[in-house]
Protein backbone atom coordinates (compact mmCIF):
# COMPACT_ATOMS: atom_id res chain seq x y z
CA UNK A 1 0.00 0.00 0.00
CA UNK A 2 2.26 2.31 0.91
CA UNK A 3 4.63 1.45 -2.28
CA UNK A 4 1.43 1.61 -4.19
CA UNK A 5 0.82 5.46 -2.63
CA UNK A 6 4.26 6.03 -3.39
CA UNK A 7 4.08 5.31 -7.10
CA UNK A 8 1.41 7.70 -7.22
CA UNK A 9 2.55 10.26 -5.47
CA UNK A 10 5.37 10.10 -8.03
CA UNK A 11 3.54 9.67 -10.91
CA UNK A 12 1.04 12.46 -9.80
CA UNK A 13 4.10 14.84 -8.79
CA UNK A 14 5.63 14.07 -12.54
CA UNK A 15 2.46 14.94 -14.26
CA UNK A 16 2.13 17.78 -11.96
CA UNK A 17 5.43 19.38 -12.89
CA UNK A 18 5.31 18.05 -16.57
CA UNK A 19 1.49 19.52 -17.33
CA UNK A 20 1.82 23.46 -18.50
CA UNK A 21 -1.88 23.76 -16.98
CA UNK A 22 -0.45 23.48 -13.28
CA UNK A 23 1.78 26.17 -13.08
CA UNK A 24 -0.77 28.45 -15.20
CA UNK A 25 -3.26 28.04 -11.90
CA UNK A 26 -1.88 29.94 -9.16
CA UNK A 27 -1.35 27.44 -6.24
CA UNK A 28 -3.39 28.38 -3.18
CA UNK A 29 -1.18 29.56 -0.49
CA UNK A 30 -3.88 28.17 2.50
CA UNK A 31 -6.07 25.46 1.47
CA UNK A 32 -8.54 26.89 -0.44
CA UNK A 33 -11.46 26.40 1.61
CA UNK A 34 -11.32 30.64 2.82
CA UNK A 35 -10.65 32.38 -0.24
CA UNK A 36 -13.53 32.33 -3.42
CA UNK A 37 -15.26 28.97 -2.42
CA UNK A 38 -18.18 27.82 -3.86
CA UNK A 39 -21.45 28.95 -2.54
CA UNK A 40 -22.92 26.16 0.12
CA UNK A 41 -24.72 24.88 -2.02
CA UNK A 42 -23.01 24.31 -5.25
CA UNK A 43 -20.28 22.71 -2.34
CA UNK A 44 -22.56 19.88 -1.35
CA UNK A 45 -23.22 19.24 -5.40
CA UNK A 46 -19.48 19.13 -5.57
CA UNK A 47 -19.61 16.53 -2.90
CA UNK A 48 -22.16 14.66 -4.55
CA UNK A 49 -19.92 14.74 -7.63
CA UNK A 50 -16.98 13.57 -5.80
CA UNK A 51 -19.21 10.96 -3.89
CA UNK A 52 -20.75 9.72 -6.85
CA UNK A 53 -19.75 10.57 -10.52
CA UNK A 54 -15.94 10.48 -9.27
CA UNK A 55 -16.99 6.90 -7.77
CA UNK A 56 -18.10 5.34 -10.03
CA UNK A 57 -14.58 5.07 -11.12
CA UNK A 58 -12.71 5.29 -7.95
CA UNK A 59 -15.16 3.70 -5.36
CA UNK A 60 -18.25 5.05 -3.80
CA UNK A 61 -15.53 5.22 -0.40
CA UNK A 62 -13.14 6.52 -2.89
CA UNK A 63 -10.88 3.56 -1.93
CA UNK A 64 -10.06 3.28 -5.74
CA UNK A 65 -11.43 0.79 -8.82
CA UNK A 66 -10.79 1.53 -11.98
CA UNK A 67 -8.92 4.68 -10.73
CA UNK A 68 -6.72 5.25 -7.86
CA UNK A 69 -7.74 5.75 -3.87
CA UNK A 70 -8.39 9.25 -3.62
CA UNK A 71 -9.69 9.34 0.29
CA UNK A 72 -8.27 11.81 2.44
CA UNK A 73 -5.12 9.71 3.47
CA UNK A 74 -3.93 9.25 -0.22
CA UNK A 75 -4.81 12.88 -1.30
CA UNK A 76 -2.81 14.03 1.79
CA UNK A 77 0.09 12.90 0.32
CA UNK A 78 -0.21 14.69 -3.12
CA UNK A 79 0.40 18.87 -3.47
CA UNK A 80 -3.41 20.57 -3.57
CA UNK A 81 -2.70 22.01 -6.88
CA UNK A 82 -1.87 18.45 -8.41
CA UNK A 83 -4.83 17.14 -7.15
CA UNK A 84 -6.85 20.42 -8.49
CA UNK A 85 -4.83 20.40 -12.04
CA UNK A 86 -6.07 16.44 -12.24
CA UNK A 87 -9.70 17.08 -11.38
CA UNK A 88 -9.46 19.87 -13.67
CA UNK A 89 -7.54 19.17 -16.93
CA UNK A 90 -7.87 15.05 -16.40
CA UNK A 91 -4.90 12.74 -17.14
CA UNK A 92 -4.07 12.17 -20.49
CA UNK A 93 -3.16 8.86 -21.64
CA UNK A 94 -5.71 7.38 -18.83
CA UNK A 95 -9.26 7.12 -18.24
CA UNK A 96 -9.20 10.38 -15.82
CA UNK A 97 -11.11 13.06 -18.03
CA UNK A 98 -11.13 16.77 -17.82
CA UNK A 99 -14.13 17.99 -15.71
CA UNK A 100 -13.54 21.44 -16.53
CA UNK A 101 -16.51 21.64 -19.05
CA UNK A 102 -18.53 20.68 -15.62
CA UNK A 103 -16.45 22.93 -12.99
CA UNK A 104 -14.31 25.80 -12.78
CA UNK A 105 -10.86 25.94 -12.07
CA UNK A 106 -11.76 27.61 -8.89
CA UNK A 107 -14.36 24.75 -8.08
CA UNK A 108 -11.41 22.06 -9.10
CA UNK A 109 -9.73 24.16 -6.10
CA UNK A 110 -11.98 23.77 -3.45
CA UNK A 111 -13.13 19.91 -3.97
CA UNK A 112 -8.94 19.19 -3.99
CA UNK A 113 -8.68 21.15 -0.57
CA UNK A 114 -11.61 18.89 0.25
CA UNK A 115 -10.54 16.03 -0.40
CA UNK A 116 -7.70 16.37 1.81
CA UNK A 117 -9.72 17.27 4.89
CA UNK A 118 -10.28 14.07 6.91
CA UNK A 119 -12.43 12.01 5.82
CA UNK A 120 -15.97 14.01 5.90
CA UNK A 121 -17.79 12.37 3.19
CA UNK A 122 -16.68 8.70 4.40
CA UNK A 123 -18.25 9.67 7.52
CA UNK A 124 -21.31 9.95 5.90
CA UNK A 125 -21.74 7.25 4.05
CA UNK A 126 -20.52 5.11 7.02
CA UNK A 127 -23.43 6.38 9.22
CA UNK A 128 -25.52 4.53 6.50
CA UNK A 129 -23.70 1.72 6.05
CA UNK A 130 -25.34 -1.38 7.71
CA UNK A 131 -22.53 -3.65 7.97
CA UNK A 132 -22.63 -5.82 11.25
CA UNK B 1 -40.69 -27.06 -10.36
CA UNK B 2 -42.98 -26.38 -13.92
CA UNK B 3 -44.89 -28.70 -11.65
CA UNK B 4 -44.97 -26.35 -8.37
CA UNK B 5 -45.72 -23.49 -10.31
CA UNK B 6 -48.79 -25.05 -12.14
CA UNK B 7 -50.05 -25.93 -8.83
CA UNK B 8 -49.47 -22.56 -7.67
CA UNK B 9 -51.82 -20.97 -10.25
CA UNK B 10 -54.83 -22.56 -9.04
CA UNK B 11 -54.31 -20.94 -5.57
CA UNK B 12 -54.91 -18.02 -3.92
CA UNK B 13 -53.36 -13.95 -4.94
CA UNK B 14 -49.63 -13.81 -5.33
CA UNK B 15 -49.95 -11.71 -1.68
CA UNK B 16 -51.22 -14.19 0.81
CA UNK B 17 -48.48 -16.81 -0.58
CA UNK B 18 -46.09 -14.62 0.35
CA UNK B 19 -47.44 -13.93 3.82
CA UNK B 20 -48.19 -17.71 3.71
CA UNK B 21 -44.25 -18.17 3.06
CA UNK B 22 -42.79 -15.69 5.81
CA UNK B 23 -44.78 -16.97 8.61
CA UNK B 24 -43.19 -20.33 7.71
CA UNK B 25 -39.55 -18.92 6.88
CA UNK B 26 -40.08 -18.13 10.58
CA UNK B 27 -41.17 -20.99 12.05
CA UNK B 28 -37.99 -23.21 10.01
CA UNK B 29 -34.74 -23.65 9.02
CA UNK B 30 -33.63 -24.78 5.37
CA UNK B 31 -34.51 -28.46 5.83
CA UNK B 32 -38.26 -27.36 7.02
CA UNK B 33 -38.45 -25.45 3.69
CA UNK B 34 -37.35 -28.22 1.71
CA UNK B 35 -39.76 -30.44 3.41
CA UNK B 36 -42.34 -27.97 2.74
CA UNK B 37 -42.10 -27.48 -1.07
CA UNK B 38 -42.45 -31.99 -0.66
CA UNK B 39 -45.59 -31.59 1.05
CA UNK B 40 -46.87 -29.01 -1.32
CA UNK B 41 -45.81 -31.20 -4.03
CA UNK B 42 -47.50 -34.43 -2.67
CA UNK B 43 -50.81 -32.00 -1.62
CA UNK B 44 -51.07 -31.10 -5.52
CA UNK B 45 -51.12 -34.46 -6.21
CA UNK B 46 -53.29 -35.49 -3.41
CA UNK B 47 -55.78 -32.97 -3.44
CA UNK B 48 -55.26 -30.34 -6.38
CA UNK B 49 -57.33 -27.39 -5.04
CA UNK B 50 -54.90 -27.34 -1.57
CA UNK B 51 -52.50 -24.37 -2.06
CA UNK B 52 -49.28 -25.24 -1.72
CA UNK B 53 -47.51 -23.20 1.15
CA UNK B 54 -44.37 -22.91 -0.41
CA UNK B 55 -44.97 -22.57 -4.47
CA UNK B 56 -43.55 -18.71 -4.77
CA UNK B 57 -41.71 -18.71 -7.94
CA UNK B 58 -38.78 -16.60 -8.92
CA UNK B 59 -39.26 -16.06 -12.43
CA UNK B 60 -40.56 -12.31 -11.80
CA UNK B 61 -38.20 -11.16 -8.95
CA UNK B 62 -35.63 -9.03 -9.05
CA UNK B 63 -33.22 -7.14 -6.94
CA UNK B 64 -32.42 -3.26 -6.92
CA UNK B 65 -28.92 -2.06 -5.84
CA UNK B 66 -28.97 0.62 -3.55
CA UNK B 67 -25.65 1.73 -4.01
CA UNK B 68 -24.98 3.95 -1.01
CA UNK B 69 -26.99 1.76 1.77
CA UNK B 70 -25.04 -1.24 1.25
CA UNK B 71 -28.89 -2.68 0.32
CA UNK B 72 -30.78 -4.72 -1.99
CA UNK B 73 -34.68 -4.34 -2.94
CA UNK B 74 -36.33 -7.39 -3.81
CA UNK B 75 -38.80 -6.52 -6.32
CA UNK B 76 -41.76 -8.07 -7.66
CA UNK B 77 -42.12 -7.20 -11.76
CA UNK B 78 -45.39 -8.59 -12.08
CA UNK B 79 -46.86 -6.99 -9.16
CA UNK B 80 -44.07 -4.17 -9.90
CA UNK B 81 -43.81 -3.79 -6.19
CA UNK B 82 -41.15 -3.98 -3.82
CA UNK B 83 -41.26 -6.98 -1.50
CA UNK B 84 -38.11 -6.01 1.25
CA UNK B 85 -34.37 -5.39 1.22
CA UNK B 86 -31.66 -7.49 1.89
CA UNK B 87 -28.89 -5.40 4.22
CA UNK B 88 -25.51 -5.58 4.76
CA UNK B 89 -23.92 -5.45 1.75
CA UNK B 90 -20.99 -3.15 1.88
CA UNK B 91 -19.78 -1.31 -0.75
CA UNK B 92 -22.45 -1.07 -3.88
CA UNK B 93 -20.99 1.17 -6.26
CA UNK B 94 -20.67 -0.39 -9.67
CA UNK B 95 -22.05 -3.68 -7.69
CA UNK B 96 -23.12 -5.94 -10.11
CA UNK B 97 -24.50 -9.40 -9.82
CA UNK B 98 -25.29 -12.73 -11.26
CA UNK B 99 -28.09 -15.23 -10.28
CA UNK B 100 -28.25 -19.13 -9.35
CA UNK B 101 -30.09 -21.08 -12.31
CA UNK B 102 -33.15 -21.49 -9.71
CA UNK B 103 -33.42 -17.60 -9.53
CA UNK B 104 -33.32 -17.83 -5.85
CA UNK B 105 -30.34 -16.68 -5.04
CA UNK B 106 -27.76 -13.71 -6.26
CA UNK B 107 -24.50 -13.25 -5.98
CA UNK B 108 -23.21 -9.63 -5.64
CA UNK B 109 -19.85 -8.41 -6.49
CA UNK B 110 -19.21 -5.31 -4.15
CA UNK B 111 -16.80 -2.65 -5.27
CA UNK B 112 -15.14 -3.66 -1.72
CA UNK B 113 -14.09 -7.01 -3.06
CA UNK B 114 -16.69 -8.49 -0.76
CA UNK B 115 -18.92 -11.67 -2.51
CA UNK B 116 -22.24 -11.56 -0.73
CA UNK B 117 -24.49 -14.65 -1.71
CA UNK B 118 -28.35 -13.95 -1.21
CA UNK B 119 -31.84 -15.48 -0.90
CA UNK B 120 -34.55 -13.69 -2.32
CA UNK B 121 -37.68 -15.51 -1.72
CA UNK B 122 -36.75 -15.36 2.02
CA UNK B 123 -35.06 -12.19 1.44
CA UNK B 124 -31.87 -12.93 3.35
CA UNK B 125 -28.05 -12.85 3.66
CA UNK B 126 -26.75 -16.20 3.70
CA UNK B 127 -23.15 -15.80 2.70
CA UNK B 128 -20.82 -13.63 2.62
CA UNK B 129 -16.67 -13.63 2.14
CA UNK B 130 -14.14 -10.67 1.63
CA UNK B 131 -12.25 -12.14 -1.60
CA UNK B 132 -10.07 -8.89 -2.73
CA UNK B 133 -9.47 -5.33 -2.11
CA UNK B 134 -11.33 -4.05 -5.51
CA UNK B 135 -14.22 -6.06 -7.36
CA UNK B 136 -15.87 -5.74 -10.16
CA UNK B 137 -18.14 -7.64 -11.38
CA UNK B 138 -18.38 -11.42 -11.92
CA UNK B 139 -20.14 -14.46 -13.96
CA UNK B 140 -21.40 -17.64 -13.17
CA UNK B 141 -20.65 -20.94 -15.24
CA UNK B 142 -22.76 -22.98 -17.74
CA UNK B 143 -23.12 -25.31 -15.38
CA UNK B 144 -24.22 -23.19 -12.22
CA UNK B 145 -21.67 -24.72 -10.27
CA UNK B 146 -18.88 -22.32 -10.36
CA UNK B 147 -19.14 -17.98 -9.71
CA UNK B 148 -16.08 -16.11 -10.39
CA UNK B 149 -14.91 -12.51 -9.24
CA UNK B 150 -13.23 -10.07 -11.57
CA UNK B 151 -10.62 -8.08 -9.39
CA UNK B 152 -8.89 -4.40 -9.92
CA UNK B 153 -7.20 -5.18 -6.56
CA UNK B 154 -5.09 -7.87 -6.30
CA UNK B 155 -5.64 -7.66 -10.45
CA UNK B 156 -7.12 -11.25 -11.28
CA UNK B 157 -9.89 -13.86 -10.96
CA UNK B 158 -11.04 -15.76 -8.88
CA UNK B 159 -13.68 -18.72 -8.90
CA UNK B 160 -15.90 -20.03 -6.22
CA UNK B 161 -18.28 -23.01 -5.39
CA UNK B 162 -21.73 -21.69 -5.83
CA UNK B 163 -22.85 -23.60 -3.34
CA UNK B 164 -20.44 -22.93 -0.13
CA UNK B 165 -18.20 -19.88 -1.96
CA UNK B 166 -15.09 -22.27 -1.05
CA UNK B 167 -12.31 -20.11 -3.06
CA UNK B 168 -11.65 -23.08 -5.95
CA UNK B 169 -9.55 -21.29 -7.68
CA UNK B 170 -7.16 -17.91 -8.22
CA UNK B 171 -5.86 -17.08 -11.29
CA UNK B 172 -3.96 -13.88 -10.83
CA UNK B 173 -3.79 -11.49 -14.02
CA UNK B 174 0.51 -11.56 -14.16
CA UNK B 175 1.15 -10.37 -17.41
CA UNK B 176 4.69 -9.57 -16.30
CA UNK B 177 6.83 -11.15 -13.99
CA UNK B 178 4.82 -9.41 -10.54
CA UNK B 179 2.68 -7.27 -12.54
CA UNK B 180 -1.26 -7.51 -11.84
CA UNK B 181 -3.42 -6.39 -14.28
CA UNK B 182 -6.69 -5.15 -13.59
CA UNK B 183 -9.77 -7.35 -15.21
CA UNK B 184 -12.75 -6.91 -16.98
CA UNK B 185 -14.99 -8.21 -19.14
CA UNK B 186 -15.79 -11.09 -17.34
CA UNK B 187 -18.21 -13.95 -18.79
CA UNK B 188 -19.13 -17.28 -19.28
CA UNK B 189 -18.13 -19.54 -21.57
CA UNK B 190 -19.58 -23.23 -22.18
CA UNK B 191 -18.03 -25.62 -20.15
CA UNK B 192 -16.62 -24.65 -16.87
CA UNK B 193 -14.58 -21.93 -18.52
CA UNK B 194 -14.23 -17.88 -18.27
CA UNK B 195 -13.25 -15.34 -20.87
CA UNK B 196 -11.56 -11.96 -19.71
CA UNK B 197 -9.69 -9.06 -20.59
CA UNK B 198 -6.62 -7.70 -19.01
CA UNK B 199 -6.63 -3.67 -19.09
CA UNK B 200 -3.13 -3.05 -18.40
CA UNK B 201 -2.02 -6.37 -20.74
CA UNK B 202 -3.88 -5.93 -23.52
CA UNK B 203 -4.70 -9.10 -23.24
CA UNK B 204 -7.95 -11.32 -23.43
CA UNK B 205 -7.29 -15.16 -21.45
CA UNK B 206 -9.64 -17.71 -21.46
CA UNK B 207 -9.51 -19.82 -18.45
CA UNK B 208 -10.51 -23.14 -18.26
CA UNK B 209 -11.67 -24.95 -14.97
CA UNK B 210 -12.81 -28.47 -16.32
CA UNK B 211 -10.13 -30.37 -14.24
CA UNK B 212 -10.23 -27.89 -11.20
CA UNK B 213 -12.62 -30.61 -9.58
CA UNK B 214 -10.10 -33.49 -10.28
CA UNK B 215 -7.27 -31.66 -8.70
CA UNK B 216 -5.80 -30.15 -12.06
CA UNK B 217 -4.78 -26.64 -12.18
CA UNK B 218 -6.56 -24.26 -14.91
CA UNK B 219 -5.52 -24.20 -18.41
CA UNK B 220 -4.84 -20.61 -19.89
CA UNK B 221 -5.56 -19.24 -23.23
CA UNK B 222 -4.36 -16.08 -23.70
CA UNK B 223 -4.73 -13.46 -26.83
CA UNK B 224 -1.71 -11.10 -27.22
CA UNK B 225 -1.58 -7.35 -28.33
CA UNK B 226 -5.58 -7.33 -28.80
CA UNK B 227 -5.77 -3.42 -28.54
CA UNK B 228 -5.24 -0.86 -26.13
CA UNK B 229 -6.58 -0.96 -22.75
CA UNK B 230 -9.57 -3.21 -22.97
CA UNK B 231 -12.15 -1.44 -20.64
CA UNK B 232 -15.47 -3.72 -20.95
CA UNK B 233 -16.59 -6.68 -23.49
CA UNK B 234 -20.04 -8.77 -24.06
CA UNK B 235 -20.54 -12.17 -25.47
CA UNK B 236 -23.25 -12.53 -27.82
CA UNK B 237 -26.25 -14.47 -27.45
CA UNK B 238 -24.81 -17.61 -29.14
CA UNK B 239 -21.51 -17.60 -27.03
CA UNK B 240 -19.98 -17.41 -30.43
CA UNK B 241 -17.90 -14.24 -30.35
CA UNK B 242 -16.44 -12.00 -27.78
CA UNK B 243 -16.11 -8.61 -28.27
CA UNK B 244 -14.07 -6.02 -26.36
CA UNK B 245 -14.38 -2.76 -26.19
CA UNK B 246 -10.73 -0.35 -26.58
CA UNK B 247 -10.42 2.64 -24.27
CA UNK B 248 -7.02 3.63 -25.62
CA UNK B 249 -7.76 3.43 -29.33
CA UNK B 250 -10.68 3.87 -31.79
CA UNK B 251 -11.88 0.15 -32.09
CA UNK B 252 -12.97 -2.73 -30.71
CA UNK B 253 -11.66 -5.85 -30.92
CA UNK B 254 -13.28 -9.56 -31.63
CA UNK B 255 -12.97 -13.03 -31.26
CA UNK B 256 -14.55 -15.96 -32.96
CA UNK B 257 -14.67 -18.87 -30.71
CA UNK B 258 -16.15 -21.15 -33.05
CA UNK B 259 -13.08 -20.40 -35.79
CA UNK B 260 -11.30 -23.53 -35.35
CA UNK B 261 -8.41 -20.98 -34.09
CA UNK B 262 -9.83 -18.72 -32.08
CA UNK B 263 -7.71 -15.25 -32.72
CA UNK B 264 -8.33 -11.50 -31.74
CA UNK B 265 -9.46 -9.37 -34.64
CA UNK B 266 -9.99 -5.57 -35.16
CA UNK B 267 -13.24 -4.14 -35.60
CA UNK B 268 -14.46 -0.77 -36.30
CA UNK B 269 -11.32 0.49 -36.19
CA UNK B 270 -10.69 4.03 -36.29
CA UNK B 271 -14.42 4.84 -36.06
CA UNK B 272 -13.37 7.96 -34.31
CA UNK B 273 -12.02 9.32 -37.82
CA UNK B 274 -9.49 10.82 -35.86
CA UNK B 275 -11.29 13.56 -34.46
CA UNK B 276 -10.40 14.07 -30.14
CA UNK B 277 -12.63 11.87 -27.81
CA UNK B 278 -14.32 13.82 -25.66
CA UNK B 279 -13.47 13.25 -22.33
CA UNK B 280 -15.50 10.21 -20.68
CA UNK B 281 -16.89 10.38 -17.75
CA UNK B 282 -18.25 7.23 -16.69
CA UNK B 283 -16.63 4.12 -18.74
CA UNK B 284 -19.73 2.69 -21.27
CA UNK B 285 -20.35 -1.26 -20.50
CA UNK B 286 -20.75 -3.61 -22.82
CA UNK B 287 -22.35 -6.09 -20.63
CA UNK B 288 -25.72 -5.40 -21.26
CA UNK B 289 -25.06 -6.21 -24.85
CA UNK B 290 -27.48 -4.91 -27.70
CA UNK B 291 -27.22 -7.74 -30.20
CA UNK B 292 -31.27 -7.22 -32.47
CA UNK B 293 -31.10 -9.37 -35.09
CA UNK B 294 -27.71 -9.46 -37.05
CA UNK B 295 -26.77 -6.79 -35.86
CA UNK B 296 -24.77 -4.94 -32.77
CA UNK B 297 -25.65 -1.94 -31.61
CA UNK B 298 -22.44 -0.89 -29.49
CA UNK B 299 -21.53 3.06 -27.52
CA UNK B 300 -18.82 4.81 -29.17
CA UNK B 301 -16.42 5.99 -26.77
CA UNK B 302 -15.75 9.60 -26.44
CA UNK B 303 -18.37 10.26 -28.55
CA UNK B 304 -22.55 11.09 -28.83
CA UNK B 305 -22.91 8.13 -30.87
CA UNK B 306 -24.19 4.27 -30.87
CA UNK B 307 -22.49 2.37 -33.79
CA UNK B 308 -24.03 -0.52 -35.71
CA UNK B 309 -22.43 -3.39 -36.92
CA UNK B 310 -23.51 -5.56 -38.99
CA UNK B 311 -22.44 -9.34 -36.95
CA UNK B 312 -21.90 -10.97 -40.81
CA UNK B 313 -19.87 -8.93 -42.46
CA UNK B 314 -18.47 -6.96 -39.01
CA UNK B 315 -18.29 -3.55 -41.25
CA UNK B 316 -19.99 -0.33 -39.72
CA UNK B 317 -23.82 -0.16 -40.68
CA UNK B 318 -24.29 3.55 -39.43
CA UNK B 319 -23.79 5.15 -36.92
CA UNK B 320 -26.52 7.31 -34.60
CA UNK B 321 -26.37 10.17 -32.99
CA UNK B 322 -27.56 10.23 -29.69
CA UNK B 323 -28.23 12.67 -26.81
CA UNK B 324 -25.06 12.25 -25.04
CA UNK B 325 -21.92 9.96 -24.76
CA UNK B 326 -24.04 6.28 -24.05
CA UNK B 327 -23.12 4.08 -21.31
CA UNK B 328 -25.45 1.22 -21.53
CA UNK B 329 -26.66 0.60 -25.19
CA UNK B 330 -29.45 -2.41 -24.47
CA UNK B 331 -31.86 -4.10 -26.79
CA UNK B 332 -35.26 -4.86 -25.88
CA UNK B 333 -35.56 -8.81 -25.57
CA UNK B 334 -37.29 -9.42 -28.55
CA UNK B 335 -34.50 -6.78 -30.41
CA UNK B 336 -37.01 -4.67 -31.97
CA UNK B 337 -35.93 -1.66 -29.21
CA UNK B 338 -32.57 -0.80 -28.34
CA UNK B 339 -32.54 1.67 -25.45
CA UNK B 340 -29.88 3.98 -24.45
CA UNK B 341 -28.77 5.70 -20.90
CA UNK B 342 -26.00 7.99 -20.55
CA UNK B 343 -22.86 9.56 -18.58
CA UNK B 344 -22.70 12.91 -16.97
CA UNK B 345 -24.02 15.70 -17.59
CA UNK B 346 -26.93 14.02 -20.25
CA UNK B 347 -27.33 11.62 -17.56
CA UNK B 348 -31.42 12.53 -16.86
CA UNK B 349 -32.09 11.47 -20.75
CA UNK B 350 -32.91 7.95 -22.04
CA UNK B 351 -33.37 7.43 -25.39
CA UNK B 352 -34.80 4.68 -27.92
CA UNK B 353 -33.76 3.20 -31.05
CA UNK B 354 -36.12 1.99 -33.32
CA UNK B 355 -33.67 -0.75 -35.03
CA UNK B 356 -36.15 -1.09 -38.31
CA UNK B 357 -35.08 2.63 -38.88
CA UNK B 358 -32.06 2.98 -37.21
CA UNK B 359 -33.29 5.90 -35.99
CA UNK B 360 -34.09 7.32 -32.37
CA UNK B 361 -37.58 7.79 -31.63
CA UNK B 362 -37.62 8.78 -28.20
CA UNK B 363 -36.27 10.60 -25.63
CA UNK B 364 -37.54 10.59 -22.33
CA UNK B 365 -36.63 11.58 -18.65
CA UNK B 366 -37.51 9.38 -16.26
CA UNK B 367 -35.59 10.91 -13.63
CA UNK B 368 -32.09 12.75 -12.51
CA UNK B 369 -29.27 10.78 -13.05
CA UNK B 370 -30.13 7.54 -14.83
CA UNK B 371 -27.98 4.70 -14.13
CA UNK B 372 -29.18 1.65 -15.59
CA UNK B 373 -32.06 -0.30 -17.20
CA UNK B 374 -33.46 -3.26 -17.34
CA UNK B 375 -36.45 -5.14 -18.84
CA UNK B 376 -38.98 -7.11 -17.81
CA UNK B 377 -38.40 -11.01 -18.96
CA UNK B 378 -40.46 -10.37 -22.20
CA UNK B 379 -39.45 -6.82 -22.66
CA UNK B 380 -43.62 -5.22 -22.36
CA UNK B 381 -41.81 -2.90 -19.18
CA UNK B 382 -38.69 -1.53 -18.51
CA UNK B 383 -37.54 -0.27 -15.31
CA UNK B 384 -34.97 2.55 -15.15
CA UNK B 385 -33.25 3.86 -11.97
CA UNK B 386 -32.86 7.20 -10.92
CA UNK B 387 -30.22 7.91 -8.56
CA UNK B 388 -30.87 11.49 -7.65
CA UNK B 389 -34.49 11.06 -7.81
CA UNK B 390 -34.30 8.32 -5.36
CA UNK B 391 -36.49 6.37 -7.65
CA UNK B 392 -37.06 3.24 -10.16
CA UNK B 393 -39.59 4.27 -12.89
CA UNK B 394 -41.41 1.58 -14.79
CA UNK B 395 -42.23 2.50 -18.39
CA UNK B 396 -44.53 0.59 -21.04
CA UNK B 397 -41.85 0.21 -23.90
CA UNK B 398 -44.83 0.58 -26.40
CA UNK B 399 -46.53 3.67 -25.25
CA UNK B 400 -43.64 4.65 -23.07
CA UNK B 401 -46.15 5.73 -20.50
CA UNK B 402 -45.06 5.35 -16.53
CA UNK B 403 -46.70 2.04 -14.90
CA UNK B 404 -44.99 2.58 -11.52
CA UNK B 405 -42.63 4.40 -9.81
CA UNK B 406 -40.70 3.06 -6.62
CA UNK B 407 -38.86 4.44 -4.08
CA UNK B 408 -35.36 3.49 -3.37
CA UNK B 409 -32.49 5.45 -1.89
CA UNK B 410 -29.71 6.03 -4.30
CA UNK B 411 -30.84 3.14 -7.02
CA UNK B 412 -28.31 1.88 -9.57
CA UNK B 413 -28.12 -1.82 -11.19
CA UNK B 414 -31.53 -3.32 -11.80
CA UNK B 415 -31.43 -6.99 -12.17
CA UNK B 416 -33.88 -9.73 -12.83
CA UNK B 417 -33.93 -13.04 -12.27
CA UNK B 418 -34.66 -13.97 -15.89
CA UNK B 419 -30.74 -13.17 -16.57
CA UNK B 420 -30.21 -16.73 -14.81
CA UNK B 421 -31.32 -18.13 -18.27
CA UNK B 422 -29.32 -15.84 -20.26
CA UNK B 423 -25.36 -16.50 -21.49
CA UNK B 424 -23.55 -13.61 -20.74
CA UNK B 425 -25.32 -12.30 -17.97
Amino acid sequence: MVNRNALLLLTLLIYGLGNPGVAAQPAPTSPALTDGQPSPSRQLQLRRMLEHDCGSCHGLRLTGGLGPAIHAEAMRQLPQAAIAATIYQGRPGTPMPAWKSMITAAEADWLAAFMQLPSAPKQELASQDQRP
Amino acid sequence: MNFVIACSATSSNGFSRFSRFSRFRRAGGRLLASLGLCVALLACVATPPAPPPLAVGTGDLGLVVERASGRLQVVNTSRREVLGSIQGLGDLSHASLVYSRDGAFAFVFGRDGALSKVHLPSRSLVGRIQQSGNSIGGAISQDGSLVAAQNYQPGGIRVFDSQTLRMVADIPAEYQPGKLSRVVGLVELPGQRFMYALFDANEIWIADLSGVAAGQAPRLQKFKQVGRQPYDALITPDGRYYIAGLFGEDGLVKIDLWAAEPKAERILAGYGRGQAPLPVFKMPHLRGWAIAGRQAYLPAIGRHEVLVVDMDSWQELGRIPVAGQPVFVMARPDGRQVWVNFAVPDYHQVQMIDTQSRQVIQTLSPGKAVLHMEFTPRGESVWISSRDDNSVNVLDTRSFERQATLKAEAPSGIFFTSRAQRSGF
